[in-house]
């Protein structure tokens, strides 16, 4: 997963394109830990009570990692628990004039890592 | 890390699910589960033996593939894992199966009250084959619908995955039910089928895997009940039922729930405008989802878990 969104900041560099997280996490001190061992550069609100935040709750989530993919406008255009996403990404800054083709080769020397 | 979690989310997913999704086998009887016959006629307490000692057996056998799962390092090694354990699963479900035709051979109309209470209690909370299911629900409408003490069976006919004979079972019991929580707890079951079915979200002619064709094209069809109606039942059910003691709660606040849930899940279809967000990051300042207008969003649920 964090290899995935890492490779996804890198390669969107420069483009219209953003992730946001609603963190979970009870313990900041550990987060804040985790994010700078996992190089984690995206921001995220805080779901305070963990799972059972107040921001999960507006959005019925019912699993974690919950994913959406918002257009410029702010419309939900995909939402799911993981899986092709990234083609949609790519659609939506399609739409915006920007072609692009994402692909996660240069990140897989931190996917070994993670295992 | 990540990644680690979903695997252990699917097999815990799975230790919920397969009882009631893995049943494909149930019906085969191959010769491949040895059945233990003991000598003499079955009764309640000697097929609950039997019973408990392969489950326990089969709780020993989960364990170990949790055990395995847990050193499992590579994807395939946990997918061959996951297959194991819906491979035991079955053939569980198989030897439930099999105590199951037999319990059930135990009782008839004679039966006393007491032990059909037992032996229906057993079988619906156990057997996941559709035709051994089907049967204990007529058979619970048949002794139970003019009891009072029928509460018991009916929380257990709405458990579990919704089929045909089991909706209509309660169904009866919420038309003529003998006390206001049997008829309340009957119906709110049947408006929890449904959300059930739609969570499922089930294309048409989709055959559920371990499901007949029958009970999959029937949770189809519970599922296409609309919005509207199902806001309506639980409306209608918080208002005549509201006090009634149902879960941790009672039918009155659940619904309220289940209505919130419904309305927010509507709210947040694709093509939908995102709600906004407003709170504080991870050190404290305070920022909007709105702010990322102009950008293409992806929206993070995490955890580092």
């Amino acid at each position: 997963m964090y290899p995935h969104e890492r490779s996804l900041v890198k390669q969107l560099a420069g483009l219209p394109f953003a992730i946001i997280g609603v963190n979970s996490d009870k313990d900041m001190d550990v987060l804040k830990q985790r994010i700078e061992e996992e190089n984690i550069t995206w921001r995220s609100f805080r779901n305070n009570d963990g799972v059972d935040g107040v921001i999960s709750e507006n959005w019925a989530i019912k699993g974690w990692p919950t994913i959406f993919v918002l257009d410029e406008k702010g419309v939900i255009r995909w939402q799911g628990h993981g899986g092709d996403y990234d083609s949609v990404i790519e659609t939506l800054l399609g739409e915006m004039g920007h072609e692009v083709k994402i692909s996660h080769q240069d990140d897989s020397d931190k996917e070994d890592k993670e295992d | 890390m990540k990644r680690f979690c979903w695997f252990t989310l699917a097999l815990a997913a799975l230790w919920v699910a397969t009882p009631t999704c893995v049943s494909a086998q149930d019906t085969g009887g191959d010769g491949a589960s040895e059945e233990v016959r003991q000598d003499g006629p079955d009764t309640f307490d000697s097929l609950m033996k039997e019973f408990s000692e392969f489950n326990a057996d089969f709780a020993k056998s989960r364990s170990d593939l949790s055990r395995r799962m847990a050193a499992a390092k590579e994807n395939e090694e946990r997918q061959g894992i996951n297959q194991e354990f819906m491979e035991l699963q079955n053939t569980f479900q198989t030897r439930v199966g099999q105590i199951g035709e037999r319990m059930f051979a135990l009782i008839n109309d004679e039966t006393e009250i007491d032990e059909a209470t037992k032996i229906l209690t057993w079988l619906l909370q156990n057997v996941r084959d559709e035709s051994i299911q089907e049967q204990t629900a007529k058979f619970v409408v048949a002794k139970f619908l003019n009891r009072s003490d029928a509460l018991g069976v009916v929380r257990l006919l709405g458990a579990g995955l919704p089929m045909a004979a089991k909706i209509d079972a309660l169904k009866l019991f919420g038309e003529s039910g003998t006390t206001e929580e049997i008829r309340g707890t009957a119906l709110m079951s049947i408006a929890e089928a449904i959300n059930t079915a739609q969570g499922i979200g089930l294309e048409k002619g989709v055959v559920l895997s371990g499901l007949s064709p029958e009970t999959s094209a029937y949770l189809y069809e519970l599922s296409q009940t609309t919005t509207d109606e199902l806001v309506g039942m639980y409306q209608d059910l918080a208002e005549k039922y509201g006090e009634v003691t149902f879960r941790n709660g009672t039918i009155g606040k659940v619904a309220g729930q289940k209505i919130k849930a419904i309305e927010i899940a509507a709210k947040l279809k694709i093509g939908a405008e995102a709600p906004d967000i407003e709170g504080p990051d991870i050190d404290g300042e305070v920022f909007k989802l709105s702010d990322y207008r102009g950008k293409v969003v992806m929206l993070d649920f995490w955890g580092d878990w």
